[in-house]
């Protein structure tokens, strides 16, 4: 079978006295769709936050491809394949949607002397552009191209984000809560999106997310996370009747 | 933000370049003066600009940079009779890698603690230029003797009129390709966020750091600029007065833009001369002065007068919020 | 170097670290309740210096009302410049903007303000030096000498910290101030008026600005350019303390004047002007939290 695709391996991550991750372990398929479920405080966010090497875990691995990613620092984790979208959308705010995009494409840019004339240059940021256009155009944000990220509104910043992730062409997608603040409509093109994704451009997605209406209906395998630890792994069927999952929500229950 | 830079937009340097030449020769040589002065602070303005407003770093240690290139393009011609078309590059390089050494430490440290450790730096280059006097002059100041460029020699506002230039419109067409380049870019993100800008594959540490040295590089060419505008180089000229100064121009003209920049250096250039003539007693206003208008600025127009006004002219040009979405 | 010449220094070193401590205590005041440095607190420290001399020269008042007066007149200064300023600042942000910044420049704007007004009246044209506040011959505490006003100097910056201590941890309001600089949005939430209680952070930390202005301007003569070197002993005070810690601060302008003294008989006196700067810069390479700043929370994503 060879290696696993993502894999975390006793995950534990400590901060002050909180022990806010205690050997949490998961397997990403290739080509799936994985969401990452619990109950506010249960540490998703943090797992995010490891995986883009902004925390240092106490204990524990991470293994993207077979290989270990925790000996890389922040920004090199875009170029190994993993793209990341923010809960609270991100933005670069002054600057316009396309320069946003054209941000997210950076490790497919190539360098050169910023401030030389060049033929090389030119053709450099002649491709760039057009590549960022025809993601805009595929988008429906092509209109917007010149506004700047701030003016937006909430769900076309939304979009943008995930634009931007996805103009690196990551392996794999992580997204922390896509569908917060989303009307239902936008939810169903959401899902639309994320099947399109993994069909037509392989593309891996992982996701943390409350709204369950999204979560049952796309993901092929869900891991529920309560106060650091895992408490249950399996189809949405089988997490959807899972006592503990059900205990830990507090009876609360999930919007279906 | 990208693409490449247009014989349009190079244009208007171009005629520049060639005034620069051609002014002179019916300009009376005070306003000549007032030129090679000018066109001093924008360099000046801009490399503050670079680091400031596009990357976002509130660092205060511009003006050591400036002390820097000045004293050495003056006194590699002192004191080695180096012209100032090798002076300079040396200089603007010396001062770059003093940037990026500071940068290294520096750009670790948290927002409020950058500004202040680079403010300790800048001081603390003052206190050595006014004490090390055998080589500075000390706060007697240092006698700044003609220099020689490319044969002919520069020795009044006529002949430094057109060296200022061409150095002015060199670094302006620099900073062009500068703002367009993948580089500019990654200074943007970074000042607009740091952690998303990091997972965009974007190395924000080396990035600042870079930031620094091109900062500081532009502050050294505009250092050995003086060295042509002026004939008396002294420590005050390097100190916290004119760092306040040119961080006013920024602000008042538009941080984050090049057109902002030249405007906050037309008018605060202008601005002594300006209350020179209308007010006897213009020393003592000063301070007065420039701290009003620091203060009504950021209160008022925090985009500065380009922002401003960019802003009224943006706003015809937003698409139909009804457009459909995905 | 002998040890008389050592003691001297370090008891001249806590007096003039006093001042540095009380000085700091406003910087990192302000600091801690809105996150602004107030670039213009040595210019405060000046106008205090002014203040009291004034108040001294041409209303003849008692010293102790100097000092009242002083603080008075710079709470009501500061404060007026925090509403008018800087909550216009706050008001006119648009999304995106980054406020500190500006009102950092706002700051280093007023301290110009503040140094070009001082200097339009004629008064201040002379260097000057407010009368001590106790005549009367030396002291002698063993082998060091101290004058009267030194010891002023000392029990009135202890007492002022004594009283803030007391203010800050026993009463009501100083306990909400406290609260309002931990966590605005908490506060917020619970019905404090954040923008209220910065306020009073504001006039608060000006009025002990101008109190050490009186204390010190019976010391060393004053110009309307001596807030700059003020102000930079107290950043080093503040950084070496750890910036967002009132007592660390506290020690951290007594060690301050220490090592300056120090400094000027071990090395040389001309250095004494360059050791802010090289303590700062050292501090912040190597240990930028300072003595008791804690450690920087993690930002959470």
């Amino acid at each position: 079978m060879g290696k696993p695709f993502f894999e975390i391996t006793n995950l534990s991550i400590r901060f002050g006295g909180l022990l806010a991750l205690d050997n949490f372990s998961m397997t990403l398929d290739s080509g799936a769709i994985h969401a990452l479920i619990g109950p506010n405080g249960a540490g998703k966010s943090t797992v995010f936050n490891c995986i883009s090497r902004f925390y240092d875990p106490s204990m524990g691995d991470i293994f993207f491809e077979g290989k270990s990613i925790l000996a890389h620092p922040p920004h090199a984790i875009s170029t190994l394949g993993i793209a990341r979208t923010f809960q609270n959308i991100e933005l670069f705010a002054s600057m316009t949607v396309l320069e946003n995009v054209l941000v997210g494409m950076m490790p497919k840019v190539p360098r050169y002397l910023g401030f030389v004339p060049g033929l090389r240059r030119n053709s450099i940021e002649h491709h760039a552009v057009e590549r960022a256009e025809a993601l805009l155009e595929r988008s429906g944000l092509a209109d917007f191209r010149n506004i700047p990220a701030a003016e937006l509104d909430f769900g076309r910043q939304k979009t943008l984000d995930v634009i931007r992730a996805l103009a690196s062409e990551p392996k794999l997608l992580v997204m922390d809560e896509p569908a917060a603040g989303l009307r239902n409509r936008e939810i169903a093109a959401l899902d639309k999106l994320l099947v399109d994704l993994v069909k037509s451009e392989g593309v891996t997605i992982l996701l943390v997310e409350h709204v369950m209406q999204l979560v049952m209906s796309v993901a092929d395998k869900i891991t529920v996370l309560n106060q650091g630890v895992k408490i249950a792994e399996g189809s949405p069927a089988q997490v959807k009747t899972d006592p503990a999952v059900i205990q830990a929500y507090l009876g609360k229950g999930a919007h279906a | 933000m990208y693409g490449s830079v247009s014989l349009r937009q190079l244009f208007p340097l171009l005629a520049l370049l060639l005034g620069g030449f051609f002014i002179p020769m019916f300009t009376n040589e005070y306003y000549l003066y007032l030129g090679n002065v000018l066109m001093m602070y924008a360099v000046l303005a801009i490399g503050l600009d670079i680091l400031m407003g596009w990357a976002g770093q509130f660092a205060f240690a511009h003006t050591a940079f400036f002390g820097l290139g000045c004293y050495t393009t003056a006194l590699l011609n002192i004191k080695f009779g180096i012209p100032f078309i090798v002076g300079m590059p040396i200089a603007a390089l010396l001062a770059g890698a003093v940037g990026v050494l500071v940068a290294i430490p520096a750009t670790r440290m948290r927002d409020i603690y950058l500004a202040l450790a680079t403010f300790a730096f800048a001081e603390g280059m003052f206190w050595v230029f006014n004490t090390w006097e055998p080589v500075t002059g000390g706060s007697t100041g240092l006698r700044i003797i003609s220099s020689n460029v490319l044969g002919f020699k520069v020795s009044n506002d006529v002949t430094a009129f057109p060296v200022s230039m061409s150095l002015m419109c060199l670094m302006i067409a620099a900073a062009m390709y500068l703002s367009k380049s993948r580089l500019g870019r990654e200074m943007s993100a970074i000042r607009d966020s740091e952690h998303v800008a990091m997972s965009c594959g974007i190395d924000v540490r080396r990035t600042k750091v870079i930031a620094f040295g091109i900062s500081a590089i532009y502050a050294g060419v505009a250092g050995a600029m003086f060295t042509l505008a002026q004939s008396f180089a002294s420590p005050e000229q390097f100190g916290f007065n004119t760092a306040i100064l040119v961080l006013t121009m920024i602000v008042v003209g538009g941080m984050g833009t090049l057109p902002g920049v030249m405007i906050g250096v037309l008018i605060l250039s202008m601005l002594p001369e300006v209350l020179r003539t209308t007010m006897r007693s213009f020393q003592i206003w000063q301070e007065l002065v420039y701290g009003l208008i620091l203060i009504l600025s950021i209160m008022f127009m925090p985009r500065g007068i380009w922002g401003s006004i960019s802003g009224h002219l943006k706003k015809r040009e937003l698409p139909s919020k009804n457009a459909k979405s995905i | 170097m002998s040890s008389m010449a050592l003691y001297q220094s370090i008891a001249s070193g806590i007096v003039s670290g006093c001042v540095y401590a009380l000085v700091a205590l406003s910087v990192v005041l302000i600091f801690k309740a809105s996150d602004v440095v107030n670039f213009a607190g040595g210019e405060f420290v000046m106008l205090g210096a002014y203040a009291g001399l004034g108040a001294l020269t041409f209303l003849e008042v008692p010293y102790g009302l100097a000092y009242v007066i002083a603080a008075l007149a710079l709470f009501f200064i500061g404060a007026t410049f925090n509403k008018v300023v800087l909550d216009s600042v706050l008001k006119r942000a648009k999304h995106g903007q980054r406020t500190l910044v500006a009102m950092v420049i706002a700051t280093l704007g007023l301290s110009y303000v503040i140094k070009g007004g001082v200097r339009l009246f004629s008064f201040t044209e002379e260097v000057r030096r407010l009368p001590s506040a106790f005549s009367g011959p030396p002291i002698f505490i063993g082998p060091v000498v101290l004058q009267w006003q030194d010891i002023a100097i000392v029990s009135i910056s202890l007492a002022l910290m004594l009283a803030l201590y007391i203010f800050f941890q026993k009463t009501l309001t100083g306990k909400v101030l406290r609260a309002t600089s931990q966590n605005p949005r908490a506060a917020a939430l619970i019905g404090i008026p954040v923008q209220l209680m910065q306020l009073y952070s504001w006039g608060l930390a000006c009025a002990i600005a101008g109190v050490s202005g009186v204390l010190i301007g019976a010391k060393l003569p004053i110009s309307p350019d001596f807030g700059g070197p003020i102000m930079l002993l107290a950043f080093a005070a503040a950084i070496i303390g750890g910036f967002t810690s009132l007592p660390g601060v506290v020690i951290g302008g007594i060690l301050l004047g220490i090592i300056q003294n120090l400094v000027g008989i071990t090395i040389s006196s001309t250095a004494i002007a360059v050791t802010p700067f090289v303590v700062i810069m050292l501090v912040l390479v190597f240990r930028p939290q300072g003595l008791l700043g804690g450690r920087h929370r993690i930002k959470k994503v």
